[in-house]
């Protein structure tokens, strides 16, 4: 397309300037700045829908990794967020948790476990807002049973349990959360129960219809005076 | 006047093409950002579960991840619907067998000492997982505070593996420097030098026998 292209003078009465060419254009021309923002807008708009394509590709792929990557994904930041992530270990259980602004501890119980509810707590860790990784390790081969939590790599909470003959190496355990779940931050929000069986009357071993030893990990709101802080 | 007209006519187009532009620059930068975005998230993902460029669905894939850590193997593995593939092992005296659960999923082997000094396997294999002690007091007190100095062979490191499913593979193979290879040949009793000398571990990957 040409930008200009010189006329001939003009002969109406007013005239022209002799030997000045004036330059007029033709009804499809354009000038050189409108090509310039033509070459813009499709520059422009050509990265959108290129950026566009290669995010849903970017997207779908990422979709077929979060399950095995088992991330934390936190959508509310006001809520608790858990997801359980892969054992690297023997009796060793990981998650990845967001807790959200307030004041929050990680609590352990290991007797009194029933099916449903919470346990009295023999040891718990203030946990501060954020992610973070939690490992719980359970050391069984030994008297006493020890169960260690570590948050970030560090210990913060450590406890021993004095060997009960009637309490089994078996054991039932509920730990969910094999895909990230966001949970109301005012409940407390189970990690683990795991009741050990018992010897029964039979020598068998079993579940405790009632509460039994075991570990109880869990997360609750820190209450003061019954008020949250 | 119709120049004039001519005149105002362009410029509205420019106007126009800037009203564009502006708009095409915005929606550019927003899916950009976006982009960003995704792709760190999609790099950090890489880096923990890897990526299988699966371009025939009826062969196995298999990568290597990096673990940060020595003696701890993990790989992401991708096996075809009804491949029933089998994880074999020797650690110690006891050869193990497992069965692999199909489909997507990420493994892992992972060797440690514990606080009495005895080596220990872990593994870790979708649903699968367990355990056992290595309880031979010599190849102990041959490689005891010298297994950084094992050699390490695994695969799909450093690039993706593809096998056919009724292939046999290995997976990880450990072996002795020649040094301790030397060494082992006159510490080691007959019997644990065939168990140990020179691979001391191995897992496998091994096809169904079919069936006659």
């Amino acid at each position: 397309m040409p930008v200009s292209d010189p006329l001939p003078p003009r002969n109406d009465e007013g005239g022209s300037t002799p030997g000045v060419t004036q330059h007029v254009r033709r009804r499809w021309q354009v000038g050189l700045r409108t090509v310039f923002l033509l070459m813009a807008a499709i520059a422009v708009w050509l990265s959108y829908f290129v950026n566009l394509r290669y995010n849903a590709e970017l997207e779908a792929r990422i979709g077929a990794m979060v399950p095995l990557a088992h991330e934390v994904i936190v959508t509310d930041p006001s809520k608790i967020a858990v997801v359980r992530q892969d054992d690297e270990w023997i009796n060793e259980t990981r998650w990845e948790i967001h807790v959200p602004g307030g004041a929050f501890r990680l609590c352990l119980a290991t007797r009194g476990i029933d099916e449903n509810g919470l346990a009295t707590i023999v040891k718990s860790s203030p946990i501060s807002s954020g992610t973070h990784q939690l490992v719980l390790t359970e050391q069984r081969d030994r008297n006493p049973w020890r169960e260690t939590v570590l948050c970030n790599g560090q210990e913060v909470i450590t406890w021993a349990t004095p060997y009960e003959p009637k309490s089994t190496r078996g054991s039932t355990s509920v730990a969910g959360f094999s895909q990230s779940k966001e949970l109301s931050a005012d409940e407390p929000v189970v990690l683990l129960r795991r009741r050990f069986h018992q010897v029964d009357a039979s020598g068998g071993t079993s579940t405790s219809p009632g509460p039994s030893d075991g570990v109880l990990l869990w997360i609750e709101r820190t209450l003061v005076m019954g008020k949250q802080l | 006047m119709p120049a004039l007209g001519r005149k105002m006519k362009r410029s509205l187009i420019d106007w126009l093409l800037i009203a564009v532009v502006v708009a095409g620059g915005v929606m550019a930068w927003r899916t950009g950002r976006e982009r960003s975005r995704l792709t760190a998230r999609h790099e950090r993902l890489v880096k923990s579960t890897g990526e299988l460029p699966i371009k025939d669905a009826s062969k196995i894939y298999v990568l290597a991840l990096d673990t940060g850590e020595p003696l701890h193997f993990a790989w992401r593995f991708y096996f075809p619907p009804n491949c029933k593939q089998r994880l074999s092992y020797r650690f110690g005296n006891q050869p193990q067998s497992l069965s692999l659960p199909q489909a997507d999923f990420i493994g892992r082997v992972r060797l440690r000492q514990d606080d009495d000094g005895t080596m220990q396997l872990y593994y870790h294999f979708g649903s699968i997982s367990g355990g056992t002690s290595l309880k031979d007091g010599e190849l102990e007190e041959l490689l005891g505070g010298r297994w950084d100095r094992v050699k390490i062979e695994r695969l799909g490191s450093p690039q993706v593996a593809v096998i056919d499913p009724d292939q046999p593979a290995v997976l990880l193979r450990l072996v002795l420097p020649e040094d301790l290879q030397a060494a082992a040949r006159t510490k080691l009793s007959t019997g644990m030098q065939w168990q140990y000398v020179p691979v001391v571990f191995k897992v496998k990957l091994v096809p169904p026998i079919p069936i006659r």
